[in-house]
């Protein structure tokens, strides 16, 4: 099962359930001419410990901007589908971060992507952490941003692709 | 790690018997008046109390609906007064036809009601010279060493698991570590023989339950960890069976073997009458269910947690729909655009 489980500096813990892995491993950029993709991260604070849970995540609309190295999200689209969800769930799911994909093994975020992260955590949001993920051809990285403090840190452990040790054996 | 605390919570107001139960005191009114108007005019005079699990704060809904109802006959007299059988005789003909299904048993007289309950009537023996208390054993067609007067208080019993802790909420999460662990072997045990008793799994907690919860340095507020308590509750119970050993067609073989006392005077060995085989049954069901509550534990959503604890209590352990596990937001986050490289 593709799951992954984080801990955080203040002993919370984040959890990637596999239907959200899932989806977004279904973007890689594993094609020389695959483009960007990416969309919002959605769910659970839980009642019981603070802990994050990450159920959903959206996907790229036509109104976002895909380009080999560059994307663009827009409100439209990813906006709906978050208000969709928090009607079904009658408000119990959070708007939690950002997903998009790198055309490279290991991920590292641009300066771009830094810059964009802080902005978003200067923002106003109910929940005190967002998180930002990058999904590589072989390994997802995940970091940790403190709203308001705006501080960042990468996030020990991560999923890797299987097809690496696959390739290796044959 | 999830704990699942509103989830047990939630269970053991399902499970709970409660006192109140109208249900249960109309039907034991019944019985009650039976016995007062029916009873042979050779028997000595008693007194009626409520005795059980029910009594002791400990009692849990049958699964079947087969509702199990204990009357204690507290006959004052000695044990000299009267035999066992000869005064189980007595209340079987104040019962007897007050159904089509009135039976002598070893430890009581039960009346089974078509409309699905029974009830067991236990007699006693209060007034004797060094105080103690005895019940009838035995029935009219038992050898004469199968008909005695077994030391066995039930008023002391009921006090003492009553009143156990004297801190009020430890006290109820004892009553509740009890009343999971008795819907568990109901769940875990089908055939009528075998099962551990309800009174030997309500001693196990009563010697080896290690209370289980966090006090908030701030505020002062207790939380009960019941996940927390009954993993520690089984894993004491699993390392304290011995082995022991039987020859068997010429062979050593080796059984595990657990005991318990009862927690008053005169202190039996609740598993005595427990096979071998039956022993080997029940461990392996107790480890079982100590890997269920571990892998529980380990889990990161209270739902796949309380997946696999269902599987171990049963159906009124409730599933938690994946949104209900998380907090409330006051308004959907107003997202912004963003842009990545
Ligand atoms: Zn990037």
């Amino acid at each position: 099962m593709k799951e992954l489980l984080f801990n955080l500096p203040d002993g919370r813990t984040l959890f990637i359930r596999e239907p959200a892995i899932q989806k977004m491993l279904g973007y890689q950029q594993s094609n020389e001419n695959d483009c960007e993709a990416g969309g919002i991260l959605i769910g659970r604070i839980l009642i019981e410990n603070n802990h994050f849970i990450i159920d959903e995540v959206s996907e790229p609309y036509p109104t976002d901007t895909r380009k080999r190295h560059r994307f663009i999200r827009s409100q439209k689209g990813h906006q709906e589908y978050f208000n969709a969800l928090w009607e079904e769930y009658e408000g119990r799911c959070f708007y939690l971060g950002e997903w998009h994909t790198h055309p490279e093994k290991v991920p590292l975020p641009s300066t771009v992507d830094r810059r964009g992260w802080r902005e978003n955590l200067s923002l106003l949001y109910e929940t005190d952490s967002l998180f930002f993920i990058i999904v590589g051809t072989e390994k997802i990285k995940v970091w940790y941003g403190k709203c308001g403090t705006g501080e960042i840190a990468c996030m020990e452990g991560g999923w890797e692709n299987e097809r690496k040790t696959s390739k290796k054996t044959i | 790690m999830v704990l699942c605390q509103t989830q047990f919570i939630s269970f053991h107001e399902a499970i709970k018997l409660k006192e109140e139960n109208e249900e249960l005191a109309s039907k034991r009114e019944i019985i009650l008046k039976r016995l007062r108007d029916c009873m042979p005019e050779e028997a000595k005079s008693f007194d009626v109390f409520t005795q059980g699990s029910y009594a002791m704060n400990t009692g849990i809904k049958p699964l079947d609906g087969d509702f199990d109802i204990d009357v204690g006959l507290w006959f004052d007299m000695s044990r000299e007064d009267a035999g066992p059988v000869e005064a189980k005789e007595w209340v079987f003909k104040a019962l007897e036809g007050h159904t089509k299904d009135v039976k002598m048993k070893t430890p009581c007289v039960t009346v089974t009601y078509a409309a699905g309950y029974h009830v067991d009537v236990t007699v006693y023996s209060a007034t004797n010279e060094n105080c103690k208390v005895y019940l009838a054993k035995g029935k009219t067609t038992s050898k004469r060493e199968e008909k005695y007067w077994d030391e066995s208080n039930p008023k002391d019993l009921i006090k003492e698991i009553r009143d156990h802790l004297t801190d009020k909420d430890d006290r109820r999460q004892f009553r509740r570590v009890v009343r999971y662990l008795k819907r568990w072997k109901d769940v875990n045990f089908k055939s009528a023989t075998g099962k551990p008793s309800g009174i030997a799994l309500t001693s196990c907690v009563y010697h080896w339950l290690d209370i289980q919860k966090d006090i908030d340095l701030f505020n002062g507020k207790v939380t009960y960890r019941d996940l927390d308590a009954l993993i520690s509750l089984i894993r004491s119970m699993i390392s304290r069976f011995q082995t022991v050993y039987e020859v068997e067609g010429g062979e050593l073989v080796s059984y595990p073997r657990i005991n318990v006392e009862l927690p008053v005077s005169p202190w039996p060995n609740l598993f005595e009458l427990m096979t071998n085989k039956q022993m080997v049954t029940f461990k392996e069901k107790l480890e079982c269910l100590l890997d269920a509550l571990e892998e529980a534990k380990a889990k990161s959503d209270p739902t796949d947690a309380c997946e696999i604890l269902r599987k171990q209590f049963g159906d009124d352990f409730p599933v938690p729909p994946r949104p209900m596990t998380g907090k409330r937001s006051v308004a959907p986050a107003v997202l912004p655009s963003t842009e990545s490289a």
